[in-house]
């Protein structure tokens, strides 16, 4: 069985090291210090299971394993933590293999025999219980993962089935529903049409186009986003506001 | 998001009792009595007219103001301390005026000030009485006052202190890296023991104790190597303690939950790491103690709750050793975080 494994301390990930050299039948194929690290890594490796530390600088692993999940091949997920009720909790609410730290050897191959992959729904249901904003979005592409900062997107844009994240450098299609996006990052986009929010960081003025209708107008975005009739006035008074 | 240090000040409540009900009315008739008493054996004329007469009056002026006080209590309540006292004051001289007017009437036996004028002097008499008296009365439940609240902020420190001081996550952190040195670096897992011990053993100490600053800074140092071995070279801390008198004292853990707060929320958010500067400063008396960390993006605003509590905690356990001689701020200044700890320590004895 193929094992990555994420912490930020060193100690803590040599320990896990130590405890699965002792173990036969699984190997340690890669290690990581924090979420970002973890996803290139886990696409490299293509790990089993990955043993994450939630608490981690930068990206951490409750939103690391919301990335992988969408991998092609998704590992199953252990979360490793100190001391976290709340999430203890939701693990117990969602199933989700967890372990305590200072980690057990019993416990550690428990879990591991039992590990199952995590899906999405769970892993949203997680992140909800701790109230937490995904730092970036990611979409399965040819070169693997991408991970767009949320902070570079400019706008998101609902077609038939996918929803396009238009960022600093360019396009990214993604599985999500836009009502979920509204909700999650609701302190950083806005509606203006049935299909569509945008960055309210990068807004730059309203403007009618030849048929008069309304659309708004982005930094560093050429064309203006359609505004429906029914949000003219909310975002009107938004921008006045600002 | 600096917090102000009054920020905790805690609702102030209207210092005389709560008078709506059996038992304490009962008490309010008998002291009235007892006054009666002693204004009888004052005057000389102990007699039961004279006993009767004047309890009529200093029950009437007694109870009425009871009765004010308990209706107007649930508006008093919400005004200050002073202004509550004052209100009191005011609304029982004011009773007492009215019923010493109605007395005068009744003994005149006519309502025509014009045939039997008011008998100004008994009245500024009486009024003297009720005022030396309220004034008595209120700074007794004044001082009482104070007393039980200090009580009160006493014991929540005490509580706080021993809630927040151990913070759970250091402690399973602690046993992780002594679980993780313990078969390769015994000697390194001995000495985290050690310091933890120490670390257990202070926070189990009395709230209010003081300490040497030597000593609290040594804790602050067992405390930052124990961190150190969890978070490396991402962790670095600069000391920069300027002279002071070896006999300086300081409320046990006051700094270290100050640097306890700047890792966990200033240097374990970033990926790489940062500075933690320390800077003591002794002068015209007074400590000053600085703190300043850097400020993680989009971070700081999730973890705020239990900053604050740590620093809530800390100034209410400065405010009963010192009072409003110490203080203690936050805030951010550019892109690092400073706190800043003030107070005074006079005792070159």
């Amino acid at each position: 069985m193929k094992i990555l494994i994420v912490d930020d301390e060193q100690l803590a990930r040599d320990r896990l090291v130590r405890m699965l050299s002792n173990l036969a039948g699984y190997e340690v194929v890669g290690q990581a210090g924090n979420g970002m690290q973890a996803i290139e890594v886990c696409e490299a490796t293509q790990p089993d299971v990955v043993l994450l530390d939630i608490r981690m600088p930068g990206m951490d692993g409750l939103e690391a394993a919301r990335h992988m999940a969408g991998m092609d091949t998704p590992p199953a997920v252990v979360f490793c933590t100190a001391y976290e009720e709340h999430a203890v909790e939701a693990f117990k609410v969602q199933a989700v293999g967890y372990l305590l730290k200072p980690v057990r050897r019993d416990d550690l191959v428990e879990v591991l025999n039992g590990a199952t992959r995590t899906n999405k729904a769970q892993l949203a249901a997680l992140a909800a219980t701790e109230d937490a904003q995904r730092t970036h979005i990611s979409a399965r592409t040819r070169k693997g993962i991408e991970l767009v900062p949320v902070e570079d997107v400019r706008y998101l844009q609902a077609d038939q089935k996918y929803v396009t994240v238009r960022h600093a450098g360019g396009e990214l299609l993604i599985d999500e529903t836009l009502h979920e996006l509204e909700l999650e990052f609701s302190s950083r986009f806005i509606r203006v049409h049935r299909n569509a929010l945008v960055a309210t960081a990068y807004i730059e003025g309203l403007e009618r186009n030849e048929e008069g209708h309304y659309q708004i107008r982005l930094q560093d975005v050429p064309n203006g986003i359609d505004i429906s009739r029914r949000h003219v006035s909310a975002i009107r008074k938004y921008i006045r506001k600002l | 998001m600096a917090a102000t240090p009054n920020e905790q000040a805690r609702p102030s409540r209207f210092i005389i009792p709560d008078l709506c009900n059996a038992p304490a009315l009962g008490v309010v008739v008998l002291v009235g009595e007892l006054l009666v008493l002693v204004l009888l054996f004052a005057s000389g004329d102990v007699t039961w007219d004279g006993l009767a007469l004047k309890s009529l009056y200093v029950q009437w002026v007694v109870l009425m103001s009871a009765g004010a006080l308990c209706w107007t209590r649930p508006w008093v309540a919400q005004i200050g301390l002073a202004q509550g006292a004052l209100f009191a004051f005011f609304i029982i001289t004011a009773i007492t005026l009215a019923v010493s007017v109605g007395a005068d009437r009744v003994v005149a036996g006519s309502l025509d000030f014009g045939r039997v004028p008011l008998d100004w002097e008994a009245i500024a008499r009486q009024l003297g009485i009720a005022a030396i008296i309220t004034g008595m009365v209120l700074r007794y439940f004044y001082v009482q006052q104070q007393l039980r609240e200090q009580e009160q902020s006493e014991l929540e420190a005490r509580i706080q202190a021993l809630q927040s001081r151990i913070r759970p996550h250091f402690l399973f952190n602690s046993m992780n890296i002594i679980a993780s040195l313990i078969a390769v670096d015994p000697d390194t897992a001995e000495s985290v023991v050690e310091d933890l011990s120490e670390l257990f053993r202070a926070s189990l100490n009395d709230a209010g104790n003081q300490v040497l600053l030597a000593e609290e800074l040594a804790l602050c140092e067992r405390y930052v190597r124990i961190e150190q071995l969890r978070l490396g070279d991402r962790l670095r801390v600069k000391w920069d303690l300027g002279d002071y008198p070896d006999r300086l004292k300081i409320p046990l853990l006051t700094l270290q939950p100050l640097l306890e707060n700047a890792i966990y929320h200033g240097i374990q958010p970033l990926p790489e790491g940062g500075t933690i500067t320390v800077t003591l400063r002794y002068e015209h008396r007074h400590v000053q103690v600085r703190i300043t960390n850097p400020l993680p993006a989009g971070h700081f605003r999730s973890h705020s709750q239990g900053n604050k509590m740590a620093l809530n905690n800390i100034r209410s356990r400065l405010n009963v050793l010192y009072g409003d001689a110490a203080e203690l701020t936050a805030e951010t200044a550019g892109d690092v975080y400073v706190t800043t700890l003030r107070f005074p320590f006079a005792g070159e004895d």
